[in-house]
């Protein structure tokens, strides 16, 4: 096994992935840009280096700067985590090239599965079920792309080839948008992924998307662990998955496994990956995309399996065979996580920036918290606004969801506003608990409106205590002011006094 | 008796409590309120007892009103104090006289585009003096890799364009300031 791996990552997954490494006495080497120098996951490793850099782009996305002090340093390999290079066949090359084992599949397989278009045709050939669409050409007219469009049928979806994680993809209804879509959806591949190329797709209305994790090795196994179903999403993000699926039975639930494991096979995979379906409201199925690296999503499946898919992957990374087999992998219980973003629910899931003072995540029995911030940590423009991922699990989906709604009332942060609140007005839904949940719940459940009540009574004198605790100057600042009369404030309120 | 009146940020009306302290080791002192201080306090004519049972450096503390456990957190800023309580977060402005009203006329009428979050400033689709339609594109803005298109209230016409391409911007900061409407609905003393 490895003595030495590095994580070219930030945020929760590094320090999730570090986590597992320094279990199995594996140093961890953390690299970090200029606003990171003191982040969460540079602290939980054994040694760390600079990037030297402020974007994404002059840093986590740095091929040279990132195999150059993994040689410097002596690691022998690299965990990529999920986004910036996870995904990047060039980087696993790059590792490849200069000695270092990359933990995930091999280059080719990451080019492939990573090409959206070339992935569905790969699919399509070997008898997986794959979604109607155009593939599409640099430069293509505009009149090309509006007639391959009505071709297919409106609505349809704008997608990155290179995408991933909702970044330039643009639902388009009719004619009249589709040209600002294309080339909007192309600028933000781009800038994202660094390939602007953009292709079309028919839009499944209201699908939910069910995924599984497969698991591949070198010595020819492939085996899945189950899906995940991750319905519930915001501009094309996910922000709650669970497993089980409430939509599937076991017998759709047998035929997926075996189209996932086929893919899988097809793609010649080997370590963690994820084939997304979209399964409609009639029970069909469709082959969406692989991603080839680790989920973020990947703990509903460990706590419902018990296993530890990073050790997994860096047993597979290292030569040998899967730990498990198809036949003794089992699942328990239910799993759900909600991913804590740094956003304003209220104002359209606004990035918020801020520090952090105060942060109080909830534990006990089935409830993790995977974090990659503390109290004082600062929340930038610079990276993608995920906090941490609640995770909770519990032996049905009803106790799951009970469990949840309890953890999230006690998850406190402050400073940078947060969307714990719509997460709690989500769960607490009758149609999620009912399970009747696709992608368009949040459009077609305004949930906003309950996280616009009236302060609790509560609330108000907790905020006047806060002035007044150990701030001795709070009664003479003219924000405090002494009572005259209680006319303006008379009226009955809610607030009882038992 | 100490009187505070809070106003939830973005909220019209506000609310008064006065807390008065009847009982603890200083009660005689007035503020500030210390781990087991017990007082009164009063909101919308009603009276609770309350007690602040413990509190911490990091900001969480938990007061027991009327025998129920409350805990909360809370951080002061200037005129401002945000709590944390039930799974729940507010913001509240602590105010005097001068209530500020959030959302006032002159930003419901559009006298200029505002930066709703903070980002780099990808695209401006319009000039000093350029005249635009409804919903018109005018600047495209880029945070955390999330690109966002802000479109033109209605129509009208710039007559600052304050920002560039590849400019960091504030949340809030203005981007692009409008001509007065030909009506010029906008005045300062407009009632609400």
């Amino acid at each position: 096994m490895f003595r030495k791996v590095l994580i070219a990552n930030r945020g929760e997954i590094a320090v999730r992935v570090a986590g597992t490494l320094q279990q199995m006495g594996i140093a961890v080497v953390a690299v970090y840009s200029d606003p990171d120098r003191g982040a969460f996951h540079v602290r939980n490793a054994d040694e760390a280096y600079p990037l030297d850099g402020k974007t994404a782009a002059e840093t986590y996305l740095d091929i040279g700067k990132i195999t150059a002090i993994a040689k410097r340093c002596g690691a022998e390999a690299i965990h990529p985590g999920y986004g910036f290079l996870s995904e990047n066949a060039q980087f696993a090359q790059a590792c490849a090239d200069a000695g270092i084992v990359f933990i995930g599949p091999p280059a080719d397989v990451i080019r492939c599965m990573g090409d959206k278009v070339r992935a569905k045709e790969i699919m399509h050939g070997a008898g997986v079920p794959t979604v109607p669409g155009w593939s599409g050409v640099s430069n293509a007219s505009a009149k090309t792309i509006a007639g391959e469009a009505g071709r297919i049928g409106y609505p349809v979806l704008v997608k990155a080839a290179a995408g991933g994680g909702g970044k330039g993809m643009r639902v388009v209804r009719d004619v009249s948008s589709l040209a600002e879509a294309w080339a909007s959806a192309g600028r933000e591949a781009k800038a994202a992924f660094g390939d602007g190329r953009v292709f079309l797709e028919k839009y499944i209305e209201r699908p939910r998307h069910i995924e599984f994790q497969v698991f591949g090795d070198h010595h020819g196994n492939v085996v899945h662990l189950f899906e995940r179903e991750c319905s519930i999403q915001r501009r094309h993000q996910k922000i709650i998955e669970e497993t089980p699926s409430p939509a599937l039975s076991d017998a759709l639930r047998g035929r997926m496994g075996e189209a996932a494991v086929k893919a899988a096979r097809a793609a010649g995979y080997s370590n963690a990956g994820t084939v997304e379906f979209l399964l409609s409201d009639g029970g069909e199925f469709y082959f969406l995309e692989m991603n080839t690296r680790l989920q973020v999503e990947h703990p509903v499946t460990e706590l419902t399996t018990g296993l530890d898919l990073v050790r997994a992957q860096l047993i597979v990374a290292d030569g040998r065979p899967l730990p498990f087999t198809q036949d003794s992998v089992r699942q328990r219980g239910h799993a759900i996580e909600c991913r804590i973003y740094a956003e304003d629910a209220s104002r359209g899931f606004l990035p918020s920036t801020g520090t952090i003072e105060a942060w109080a995540p909830p534990s006990g029995p089935g409830i993790r918290v995977d974090a990659g911030v503390a109290r004082g940590s600062e929340v930038s423009v610079y990276y993608d606004p995920m906090l941490a991922k609640l995770v909770i699990c519990d032996e049905t989906r009803t106790d799951a969801i009970d469990k949840t709604i309890w953890a999230l009332k006690r998850f406190a942060v402050l400073g940078v506003t947060t969307n714990v609140e719509f997460l709690q007005c989500v769960i607490s839904h009758p149609a999620f608990r009912a399970g009747d949940i696709n992608t368009a719940f949040l459009e077609q459940h305004d949930l906003t409106t309950q996280m616009s009540e009236r302060p609790h009574d509560d609330a108000l004198v907790a905020a006047c205590v806060a002035l007044l605790n150990g701030q001795p100057d709070a009664a003479n600042q003219p924000s405090a002011t002494h009572a005259t009369d209680g006319g303006p404030w008379q009226r009955a309120g809610a607030w009882r006094s038992g | 008796m100490p009187t505070i009146r809070l106003q939830r940020i973005g909220d019209h009306e506000s609310e008064t409590v006065a807390i008065d302290r009847v009982r603890g080791a200083g009660l005689a002192a007035g503020p500030p309120l210390q781990a087991a201080d017990r007082f009164d306090v009063t909101l919308r004519g009603r009276t609770a007892t309350a007690e602040l049972s413990a509190t911490s450096r990091d900001g969480s503390a938990c007061l027991h009103i009327d025998g129920r456990v409350v805990p909360f957190h809370s951080v002061r800023r200037k005129d401002e104090v945000l709590v944390w309580i039930a799974g729940r977060t507010f913001a509240f402005h602590v105010s005097g006289r001068s209530a500020r009203r959030a959302g006032t006329t002159a930003a419901a009428i559009g006298t200029h585009l505002s930066a709703p979050m903070p980002g780099a400033v990808l695209k401006v689709n319009i000039a000093p003096g350029g005249v635009f339609a409804a919903h018109q594109p005018l600047v495209v803005l880029e945070s955390m890799k999330m690109e966002m298109t802000l479109s033109a209230p209605h129509a009208g016409c710039a007559r600052d364009v304050l920002c560039r391409e590849g400019d960091l911007v504030e949340m809030g900061a203005t981007l692009i300031r409008f001509e007065d409407s030909v009506e010029d609905r906008s005045g300062p003393d407009k009632p609400n």
